[in-house]
């Protein structure tokens, strides 16, 4: 693999070092990750481990080949094999990314009061460490019960896990203002609105993309929570029904494409971030 | 390190600090009115809706419930306890190792770091089916739950930490010949200790959420073991009183937290700056 991306960086005359930099940077990693692999896999054939226990990586990756391959496929009935996976990540992507809409918006929308008024600071601070302290696992039954086996229960988890870092976030940043800024601004008679739109968001920004970054990952955590306690489909419940039925190799291609769904968004939000925040030193260093 | 400091204020209070308890108790009341008047309205909701309490218990019915189970639910929650605190150290500690092993050892960092960046984002709640069937129904499975969770953000904080110290301060402590190891100690875990710090407050509250996943999957015991049977009897007032001391738990650990890092990190300009919250 090396040798070919050599060479096709030979031939359109890449810059030399800049491959031998990405290289350098992605191989080690990759090898790790292969030797770990091919212990793993040296283990359970060794051992001769049941597939239920532990299956070894290509056995997984076999499995996460047939499932990927199936397609777009809702279950038969309650509890049966998944047969794609993909309709289960939809469900869980779906579940999640209400969660982090409606998670956001609060978050900012508590952020711009708390920012404004030092009562409603005071006032909301402690509820709100009182609910971010309590485990969103313990509150998920009790959204079960409320709104039964529909997405609804999942997004509030989804919601509740993703809106604390928004807000502290989204306070801090509109904090942070430079106060040698914030006095000339007030110097030219801004307006309090001028001071927030022109002065206040855009300061807020590589704050915003930071608790982005991190809720992604959150809120689909979330949603598993969610769907772990009570639902009929989603990844959370595809790898629930197939733990309780000792399809361990379904288990695991739930978690790695669970963790590629987090990897891509998570990338995204920073791909997205870098674009938005060319001006800030951040992304310019 | 700072005992004689605070051993020579406390005889008699300066009168800064008199001020600024007396500002911190003013800072207390909007706090206060905040919290009664939630859980006000929730019971003035609930008795003007006449909402069954199956569905929403008002907080007097929920609060009378939580003292009628208080030993109960304490004994249960000891078992969470355990299982999280066990498995928070396991990963605090195996994870400042790793991170002080990866940033010795450049080719250990070089190919590791990556993937523990990628791991940290693999959602281990979702393995806990899974763990019960490898580990059984004791504390075991919880444990290596609550490890999981809380190792990967110790080791990517800490290698972050490692990783910034001022290389002024750094070439100071070469010239005049200090050794790797009190580098390590005297200087770079110095810088490291706020990145840490800010982990370990994330990793409390997480912990005891991976023990009670943990328990909510299988269990004999465990405060997660009775939200779960609870749940399962449509026994609210007992699930709500028992969400409501997981909260009043979470409160306090998070409060012992924020209060020992100020402890810990008095020196640090996050903590001076802050203002004492």
């Amino acid at each position: 693999m090396s040798a070919a991306a050599t060479a096709v960086g030979v031939r359109r005359k890449a810059p030399r070092s800049a491959l031998r930099r990405t290289l350098s940077v992605a191989a080690p990693p990759l090898i790790a990750l292969a030797i770990a692999l091919v212990v793993w896999e040296g283990v359970v054939a060794v051992v001769k481990l049941p597939v239920y226990l532990l299956p070894a990586p290509s056995a997984i990756v076999g499995t996460l080949w047939n499932l990927l391959q199936a397609g777009f496929v809702p279950p038969q009935h309650l509890g049966a094999p998944a047969e794609g996976i993909l309709y289960h990540a939809y469900i869980t992507f779906v579940e999640a990314g209400v969660g982090l809409v409606i998670g956001s918006l609060v978050g900012l929308a508590l952020a711009v009061v708390m920012v404004h008024s030092r009562f409603a600071e005071q006032t909301l601070y402690p509820i709100v460490v009182t609910i971010r302290s309590t485990p969103m696992i313990a509150i998920a039954p009790i959204f079960i019960i409320w709104f039964g086996f529909t997405i609804m229960p999942k997004a509030i988890v989804a919601a509740l896990a993703t809106f604390y870092p928004m807000l502290v976030n989204c306070i801090t940043g509109m904090r942070s203002v430079e106060p040698t800024t914030l006095e000339f601004f007030q110097s030219v008679h801004a307006s309090k609105s001028e001071i927030f739109w022109k002065l206040r968001v855009p300061n807020t920004q590589p704050y915003f993309f930071a608790a982005l970054r991190l809720d992604v990952s959150l809120c689909l955590i979330g949603a598993i929570v969610g769907e772990l306690v009570g639902a009929r489909e989603g990844l959370g419940h595809m790898m629930t029904a197939a733990a309780v039925t000792l399809r361990t190799t379904e288990v695991f291609s739930g978690v790695i494409v669970l963790t590629m769904i987090g990897l891509v968004l998570t990338e995204l939000v920073s791909f997205i971030g870098s674009r938005v925040l060319y001006w800030h030193e951040t992304e310019r260093g | 390190m700072s005992a004689p400091a605070t051993a020579a204020t406390r005889t008699v209070p300066s009168p800064r600090q008199y001020a600024r308890r007396q500002s911190r108790l003013r800072s207390m009341a909007p706090a206060v009115f905040g919290l009664v008047s939630f859980f006000g309205l929730w019971q003035l909701l609930v008795m003007i809706t006449n909402t069954p309490a199956f569905i929403v218990p008002a907080p007097t019915v929920v609060a009378k419930r939580l003292w009628e189970e208080l030993p109960d639910y304490a004994y249960e929650f000891s078992f969470t306890l355990a299982a999280a605190g066990i498995g928070l150290v396991i990963g605090t500690v195996v994870g400042i190792i790793g991170a002080v092993l990866m940033t010795n050892w450049r080719p250990l960092e070089k190919s590791l770091f990556p993937l523990a960046v990628v791991l940290k984002l693999v959602p281990f709640v979702a393995i806990a089916p899974l763990l019960r069937i490898w580990l059984g129904y004791e504390l075991q499975p919880k444990i290596v739950l609550a490890t999981l969770i809380t190792f990967f953000p110790v080791l990517v904080n800490c290698i972050s930490g490692l990783r910034s110290t001022d290389p002024l301060t750094l070439e100071f402590f070469r010239s005049v010949g200090s050794s790797r190891w009190e580098i390590l100690t005297r200087l770079r875990w110095m810088t490291t200790l706020p990145y840490l710090y800010a982990a370990l407050k994330v990793n409390v509250n997480l912990a005891l959420a991976g023990a009670i996943v943990g328990e909510l999957f299988s269990s004999k015991n465990g405060i997660g073991m009775v939200i779960n049977e609870t749940a399962l009897n449509l026994d609210i007032p007992a699930m709500f009183a028992a969400v409501m001391f997981l909260a009043i738990t979470g409160v306090s650990l998070t409060l012992f937290m924020n209060w020992s890092e100020r402890r810990v990190l008095v020196w640090h300009e996050s903590v001076r700056t802050s203002g004492g919250r």
